[in-house]
């Protein structure tokens, strides 16, 4: 009973959780076990059965090389998932005591970030990474960065807001009163109490990078092909669907749906679980 | 005339929690009480007693996950469960209405008041928009509200505290009901206030020969407005009377602890019983639901209590005839 | 002198919160700070403890001026003065158990080790009469009652001179206020604790205080013994605010005095007495000039020209 009853429990509470958690592990599994359960190589290319329509030995047909679409696909959660969870990790390792800062102690820090906020913006972010990565090299450790910096200080912006809240709120005037001086009121009071809030926005952030590096790859900057990436593959495919072969392009086009979906879902679900109408068990 | 008649209403929550387990709360654990033409009842307990929930329930207005699971009420002769929803919407509108706790919430902030009250009654009875305003400049006068012609113009966010319970009374009040109930009339209201809405409420309510139950924690409310007293714990009655009977000599040992712990007892008598942790609705004791707090308890608690009567008197307790006069 | 308070002012924009309030608190006295919706008592509780900065005025706490002392050194001062709010459910951090909200005090102001901390710990669970499995639990599984408790624990830590306490009852259940009251009791007994209690609920003003001053506004309208002012208060307002507190006795006999309107905003306060448009003993001159405080007797001020003139205002 008791296996079952956690997850069911929480599919009750938020069924939008459910199902973008779903989506996410499926896909993650399928990074994980990728070279399992892909049929073939990835980048094995087979000259003689180019273009071949979704069926038979190639269950979603091959793509312009005459690679397998089908490995291809999976692979491609790979590179997503390579990118989007360290630049998660970038964004949180840097937004957090961005946001935090900002939103307690406010000062030059805040207006800083502020005005980063405006540029980015009044920008689009994806003109910025397109013009970092071009002049650095398309490299996948310069478009992890370059997404993990730019997204940081909207992950800020989060935090600060929480942050903010906390501020006024009764038990931090408590640490004040009891002594606590400002760097312990934001490491012990603030912190752990402000993450709670911004943890639903990382599954979305995490979705905001995914399509960032496919567009990315996509407009021809960032990960390029051979490699099994799905905006590169996009872009390959783009070239076919006039001519007929839709499935080049398609199949990578739906998992890269799924995947910003599922992370999409994720998120909005996590704000439902965590609403502070519920009891926080805070362990 | 026995105006509302409840007898042994029983609501609860059934909720999930995460782990998917069914946890019920019993809130009310079956209400028993009356209220006569023209009196003013105080329904008195502390935090999870089930007042505000009596209240709603008698307004036919539980949402889900709370449920009646049992009782009966009957209001003017009739019954109310079996009434249709629209039925029950005319008889909460015209003859038992509620005057809700926190004015600046419970009016709509979007409306002119006048409008409001006109609206509630348009709602309800066939009546012309001149007719309606009429009657209610006719009310803001008699909650004492002045100028009431211009008022009637106002937006709430331009009201003070009282003034805006002044409103929610003239609402209430507004298509004459037989029994208005007032959920914690002076939540929020300066004490200096306080006594000025509480006393044009008992004006309106005597000179318009109407019933009205107070539901309050304030036993210095209960002490000045109501006739007779309900205490409740846990979802029932366990004591009710005239208010001075009770303030005399309880009856049930949560009456005494309540009375013992105000200011007043404990500068004369010092600190006595004092009170324990509230009821845990999903897990009620067995037998008397107050036994794990009293300083009676004994072993026959372990058996529900009887309702003892002295006369109009009554305590729900095993020792209710012994328990000496404070 | 524990505490002394001069010419005390806070603004907030064109809000005067508090007005000009003098008055002082001895070594473990209890003074009452009484008033109603605007009175600025809350305020002053802030002021004094210096989560708020005063406008103007001065704050002496244990002979030193902290009006305004640089955070780093008043941190040092906080140890021995602490304070309790109106809220047991916000006041502590949802994600510190209680033993180590109770532990911080100790970890910022003492050199003791982890075994001394957590055996002091103990002991302050103890003297609030809590049992010591509460220690392992997170605030949102204790009742209000308990939270309180825990509030005061966390203040008593660092054996505080003076402790304020804002409101601790209002937001409790009857039954449960008795108990946090008889607690203060016994600790002020016990360690001769001052305190500094803020309060609109005149009955347990009462039951707690020695002197209590009345707040009307941002100024106090009258200050003495507590057994003075209840028993026969001389200022319009505090009889009119204590005539008109409804004592749980249906045998009492209540001689309310009129109340004329509402209290009005504290946004452009016109120059005289603060309770002259309320008055119903408000002359011409009320209106002209703050009234300075007269004295009545031992310690027993009230601000009213119309008692300086010797009138014997409302008797009700």
């Amino acid at each position: 009973m008791s296996a079952l009853a956690l997850p069911l429990g929480i599919t009750r509470r938020s069924p939008t959780f459910a199902v973008g958690a779903s989506i996410v592990l499926l896909l993650l599994l399928a990074a994980v076990f990728a070279d399992v359960i892909s049929p073939y190589n990835p980048t094995q290319a087979f000259p003689y059965e180019v273009l071949r329509a979704p069926g038979g030995k190639f269950l979603l047909g091959t793509d312009g090389n005459g690679m397998d679409v089908l490995s291809r696909v999976i692979h491609g959660t790979r590179y997503a998932f390579g990118i989007a969870v360290p630049a998660g990790l970038i964004m949180v390792l840097i937004g957090v005591p961005l946001g935090v800062i900002a939103g307690y102690k406010g000062g030059v820090i805040d207006e800083v970030l502020l005005r980063v906020l405006d540029v980015l913006r009044a920008f689009p972010s994806i003109i910025l990474a397109l013009a970092v990565v071009a002049a650095t090299g398309s490299s996948l450790v310069n478009v992890v960065l370059v997404i993990g910096f730019l997204d940081s200080p909207i992950f800020a912006r989060v935090v600060r807001a929480e942050v903010l809240a906390l501020r006024e709120s009764t038990f931090v005037r408590a640490a004040v009163a009891v002594g606590n001086p400002p760097w312990r009121v934001m490491l012990v009071h603030i912190f752990p109490n402000a993450i709670l809030g911004a943890t639903a926005q990382l599954p979305i952030r995490m979705a905001w990078a995914v399509r960032i590096s496919a567009t990315l790859a996509f407009i021809g900057v960032g990960v390029q092909a051979p490699a099994p990436e799905w905006g590169a593959m996009i872009r390959q495919g783009a070239e076919y669907v006039i001519s007929g072969e839709w499935w080049v392009a398609t199949f990578p086009g739906l998992a890269l749906i799924g995947l910003v979906l599922g992370f999409n879902l994720l998120g909005d679900g996590l704000t439902d679980l965590l609403d502070p109408r519920r009891k926080a068990t805070g362990k | 005339m026995t105006l509302l008649q409840v007898d042994d209403l029983q609501v609860h929550f059934a909720t999930r929690g995460m782990d998917n387990r069914l946890r019920v709360a019993r809130a009310l654990n079956g209400v028993s009480f009356q209220v006569e033409e023209g009196e003013v009842l105080g329904l008195v307990g502390e935090t999870g007693a089930g007042k505000s929930l009596t209240a709603l329930a008698l307004l036919g207005l539980l949402q889900p996950p709370a449920v009646v699971a049992g009782g009966r009420i009957r209001f003017e002769g009739r019954e109310l469960a079996p009434l249709a929803s629209g039925a029950r919407d005319h008889v909460r509108g015209t003859r038992l209405t509620m005057i809700p706790q926190s004015p600046h919430t419970s009016l709509d902030p979007l409306t002119r008041i006048g409008d409001q009250l006109v609206r509630m009654q348009r709602e309800h009875r066939a009546v012309s928009k001149a007719d309606a305003w009429k009657r209610a400049a006719q009310m803001l006068e008699e909650v004492r509200i002045p100028a009431a012609s211009e008022r009637l113009r106002a937006w709430p966010h331009e009201l003070s505290g009282g003034m805006a319970q002044r409103v929610l009374i003239a609402m209430a009040l507004v298509n004459q009901p037989r029994l208005v109930i007032a959920d914690e009339p002076t939540t929020g209201l300066d004490v200096t206030v306080q006594a000025e809405v509480l006393d044009t409420l008992r004006e309106l309510v005597r000179a318009h020969r109407m019933s009205a139950i107070i539901i309050t924690h304030d036993l210095g409310i209960v002490a000045h407005y109501c006739d007779r007293l309900a205490v409740m714990f846990a979802g029932v009655i366990v004591e009710q009377g005239a208010t001075r009977a009770v303030f005399r000599e309880q009856r049930h040992p949560y009456t005494r602890a309540l009375i013992a712990s105000t200011p007043k007892r404990i500068a004369e008598r010092g600190f006595g019983e004092l009170g324990g942790t509230p009821p845990d609705l999903y897990a009620l004791p067995e037998g008397c639901l107050y036994r794990e707090r009293c300083f009676r308890a004994a072993d026959i608690c372990l058996q529900p209590p009887p309702n003892v009567s002295f006369g109009n008197h009554t305590a729900l307790c095993h020792f209710a005839a012994e328990l000496p006069a404070p | 002198m524990i505490l002394e308070v001069n010419g005390l002012l806070k603004r907030f924009g064109e809000v005067h919160a508090v007005n000009g309030v003098d008055f002082h608190v001895a070594a473990g006295e209890a003074v009452g700070l009484v008033g109603e919706s605007g009175s600025g008592k809350s305020t002053i509780g802030m002021l004094v403890t210096r989560l708020l900065s005063a406008t103007a005025g001065t704050i002496r706490f244990d002979g030193r001026d902290i009006t305004s002392l640089p955070e780093a050194e008043m941190r040092a001062l906080r140890a021995r003065l602490q304070i309790v709010f109106q809220d047991p459910w916000g006041a502590l951090n949802p994600r510190m158990t209680i033993g180590r909200a109770l532990e911080e005090p100790l970890k910022l102001h003492t050199d003791l080790d982890s075994r001394a901390r957590m055996a002091r710990v103990r002991e302050l669970a103890q003297r609030v009469h809590l049992p010591p499995a509460t220690l392992e639990r997170y605030p949102n599984e204790l009742s209000g009652g308990q939270l309180q408790r825990v509030s005061i624990a966390r203040a008593l830590a660092t054996q505080p001179k003076l402790i304020v306490l804002d409101e601790p009852t209002s937001s409790l259940d009857l039954s449960v206020r008795a108990g946090i009251l008889k607690l203060l009791d016994e600790i002020r007994r016990e360690s001769g604790v001052a305190i500094l209690f803020i309060s609109h609920d005149l009955e347990t003003v009462e039951l707690v205080t020695d002197r209590v001053l009345v707040l009307y506004l941002g100024s106090v309208v009258e200050q003495g013994a507590t057994r003075d002012i209840f028993s026969a208060p001389a200022h319009p307002y505090t009889q009119t605010l204590l005539s008109a507190s409804l004592p749980p006795d249906p045998d009492a006999r209540l001689a309310r005095l009129p109340v004329i309107g509402e209290t009005p905003s504290p946004i452009h306060l016109p120059p005289g007495c603060a309770f002259a448009s309320r008055c119903p003993a408000a002359i011409a001159s009320c209106r002209a000039a703050k009234p300075p405080a007269t004295a009545l007797g031992e310690a027993h001020t009230a601000a009213c020209i119309r008692i300086a003139e010797g009138a014997n205002v409302l008797t009700s």
